[in-house]
């Protein structure tokens, strides 16, 4: 017998909005790699505007996380959830403005000549992120341990990337021009490297949510290899 | 050394057996919660702490209660003298209501001391009121009944009371359920203060309060305990299935 109902009913309600706030931020890294990669200006300006539904969400959770610790004093598993769905959401903003600005990094190159080795690459990193975001949120949906641990190894081939793109970059120096947009991709690419530590953020507060205790996945002193 | 170290503790009313091999303890300097719901045996588990239990007629304990180490069930032991040794604080405060003030806080000394002087009764009450966070609101009607004061008062005085015996162990057993909130929260203030000089163990049916004032949780069911361990972890990952769903209200 749940002698709480009503306030479990607001967990499973927030916990839901959390999950439609992970598609959200999820369809927007990937809408605005869509732009930068297949020179959709129509999506970077989708994913602009859509920001602020992210926004809107990221509030209202926020505000009514802080009132069930105020007003129901969640303890053990429920006080794990709420702090998690409060983490959860933060980042899930944060992967919200990192989207905006991949788009808004394409709307002020727009004009410019591409390069097709680093779009391809951007490409390759939009495709991972946006995996990654999707696996953390699977994980927190299902209360997947397995699914959580998987995406400090999903963040490597990020990393990797995103330190290969400057370099990419630097190719197109005999070109001002091309070097103007290798270099604002060299940005968008750290933004999507961003959205990748995000994923693994979301990951180890579900970690915490499923097991009590909380571990960092990633150590900044880590050595990615390449 | 552990202050209070139950050992695979039985009690009965009658031929109904209500606590079942209980082990727990109570360290020096802190504050030890019993929670569960009605009928789990907690009022009873700390009323076994002090031998308060074999009062009612039929009522009957086997397992060991060690205080400092000695089994207050041995058999050279004066109930008496556990009791002055290891004080108790009740639900309903209950100061003698014709009593005065300075009267009802010295009540237990006396009995235990006999006749002492004016000056002596008044130096062991100040100290026993200003421990009980009373003093400076009595002081001036110490003649006054202890039942004119207010709810919240009257629980400080039955504190200050059993204060006054210089316990070295204190058994609330739900202290602030007949008060108001603020009254309520000056208690755990005041639990708080005490368990830097006492050994407190407080029975509560309100989880929010152990979760404030004790730094050890135990969680009794059906007679038995469940869990026991640090309140944070009792509050925030507790190990077993029913203590989640009892602190968590998944448990009817």
């Amino acid at each position: 017998m749940n002698v709480r109902k009503n306030f479990h009913e607001e967990l499973d309600a927030l916990q839901r909005d959390i999950l439609e706030m992970g598609e959200l931020a999820e369809h927007a890294v990937s809408e605005a790699v869509r732009a930068a990669t297949r020179g959709d200006e129509a999506a970077a300006i989708r994913v602009i505007e859509g920001d602020d539904e992210i926004d809107r969400r990221y509030l209202d959770i926020e505000q009514r996380t802080l009132w069930t610790l105020a007003l129901q004093t969640p303890v053990a598993a429920d006080l794990r959830l709420v702090s998690a769905i409060i983490h959860a959401s933060l980042h899930l903003e944060r992967i919200g403005d990192q989207a905006v600005n991949v788009a808004k990094l394409f709307l002020l190159t727009k004009d410019l000549a591409p390069s097709d080795a680093l779009r391809g690459q951007i490409r390759e990193m939009g495709d991972l992120v946006v995996q990654m975001v999707r696996t953390a949120m699977e994980a927190f949906e299902r209360r997947d341990l397995e699914l959580c641990l998987r995406l400090q190894k999903m963040d490597d081939p990020v990393d990797r990337l995103n330190r290969r793109t400057h370099l990419e970059a630097l190719q197109l120096a005999d070109d001002p021009a091309a070097l103007e947009w290798g270099l604002h991709m060299n940005l968008a690419a750290r933004a999507l490297e961003r959205v990748g530590d995000n994923a693994v953020d979301i990951a180890e507060q579900v970690g915490f949510l499923i097991t009590g205790e909380f571990h960092e996945f990633t150590d900044a002193s880590h050595e990615v290899d390449g | 050394m552990r202050k209070v170290e139950v050992v695979d503790l039985n009690a009965w009313f009658g031929t109904n057996q209500v606590l079942h091999g209980i082990s727990m303890n109570a360290e020096p300097g802190s504050v030890t919660a019993i929670i569960g719901p009605s009928g789990c045996g907690k009022s009873t588990l700390i009323r076994c702490l002090n031998r308060m239990h074999e009062e009612v007629r039929g009522a009957r304990v086997e397992g060991k209660v060690l205080f400092d180490g000695v089994d207050i069930y041995g058999p050279d032991i004066d109930p008496s003298a556990v009791r002055r040794k290891i004080g108790m604080v009740f639900q309903r405060p209950n100061p003698f209501p014709t009593m005065s003030v300075l009267d009802n806080t010295i009540a237990g000394l006396r009995l235990a001391n006999g006749r002492m002087s004016k000056a002596d009764a008044l130096d062991r009450a100040e100290r026993a009121l200003r421990a009980a966070g009373l003093w400076d609101e009595v002081k001036d009607e110490l003649d006054r009944p202890g039942a004119r004061l207010s709810g919240g008062q009257q629980q400080r005085l039955c504190i200050a009371r059993a204060l006054a015996v210089e316990p070295e162990v204190l058994l609330l057993d739900e202290p602030a359920s007949a008060l108001d909130p603020i009254s309520t929260l000056r208690i755990e203030e005041l639990v708080s203060e005490l368990k830097d000089k006492y050994t407190i163990v407080i029975v509560t049916h309100n989880m929010q309060q152990a979760a404030r004032v004790s730094d050890w949780t135990t969680f009794m069911l059906f007679g038995e305990v469940v869990e026991l361990g640090p309140t944070e972890k009792i509050f925030t990952t507790p190990d077993d299935k029913r203590t989640e769903d009892y602190v968590t209200g998944r448990f009817g």
